[in-house]
């Protein structure tokens, strides 16, 4: 079965194939525990994993000819809110959802982000979001994109984690280190639902 | 007979103990999104369905419903008073999905 080395290192490399020829890419859902979106494609690559994420890949997948810029975004986890010591993060997702909003939002920053020619700036996007426990210095998510001008570049990551942070269907628990945990909520502070 | 599924992620959980899914049997070929909203109320109580109503988007078959909401809090009462619930229809094999505030990124 031809796979492409994107997917964990612990599968059969029996060829490498790009990803838009990749049998496990091409079904979209699980290969362990890597889902990728099935839109993914030469410039394009948004997946959910529980591996820890590699932020040089990510980078490496970017880089253009074309593109004079890379800007590259790392959300880690925190050791505190506010004076409680968090010891780590859990994320879950509706993966499909997700997954669909991910290259919603990267679409969008394409599209919205032009150069002062009124051509597309935007010239490659990667994102990835970690699932399940993230330890604290490690990345829960990762943005890299490529772009012909800085400016552009800067504003189209500012743009995409702004969206991911309003709409992308994955839910984050904090847990500390006294041992309790909370649900968080984007945008305020979240205490744990009143029943 | 009109059987769905609803899927609970993040903090609706606290509402479900820790329930991820649930399957909804209900009588008549079709339901109304109110009547969905009943059942699971009878299920984990009427704080849930406000929760859903007040906080939570809903999507049916990972389409998200539009829906015509008023006021920012609304009681389980006056949520059943809302018509565009009752337009909202699921058939046999549908899934519901209770979308919480996200906290992604």
């Amino acid at each position: 079965m031809l796979i492409c080395p994107d997917l964990p290192s612990k599968s059969t490399k029996a060829g490498q194939v790009p990803h838009t020829h990749c049998f496990i890419c091409k079904l979209g859902p699980t290969m362990e525990d890597t889902w990728f979106a099935k839109e993914n494609g030469p410039s394009l690559k948004v997946f959910l994993t529980t591996s820890p994420l590699d932020a040089q890949k990510c980078i490496d997948f970017v880089k253009d000819p074309g593109a004079g810029a890379v800007v590259y975004f790392g959300g880690t986890t925190r050791d505190s809110f506010g004076d409680r010591e968090v010891v780590s993060l859990s994320y879950e997702a509706h993966r499909p959802m997700a997954l669909r909003s991910l290259v919603k939002i990267s679409n969008e920053a394409i599209t919205k982000f032009k150069d002062f020619r009124g051509q597309d700036s935007v010239q490659k996007v990667c994102i990835c979001h970690r699932l399940g426990t993230v330890p604290v210095l490690e990345e829960s998510i990762v943005i890299a994109l490529s772009s012909t001008h800085r400016k552009e570049g800067w504003e189209a990551a500012m743009y995409i984690l702004e969206r991911i942070k309003e709409s992308v269907e994955i839910w984050k628990s904090e847990e500390y280190a006294d041992g309790g945990a909370t649900w968080k909520e984007n945008g305020k502070e979240h205490e744990k639902v009143q029943i | 007979m009109t059987k769905i599924t609803a899927l609970f992620f993040g903090p609706a959980k606290d509402f479900t103990q820790g329930e991820e899914e649930t399957t909804l049997e209900f009588q008549e070929t079709s339901v109304s999104l109110d009547n969905v909203l009943v059942a699971l109320s009878h299920k984990y109580g009427e704080k849930f369905a406000e929760y859903i109503y007040n906080s939570c988007g809903i999507a049916v078959n990972l389409e998200y419903v539009s829906l015509q909401i008023d006021q920012e809090k609304s009681t389980f009462l006056e949520i059943l008073q809302n018509e565009s619930l009752k337009q909202i229809t699921l058939v046999e094999g549908d899934e519901l999905t209770v979308i919480p505030p996200v906290s992604s990124g």
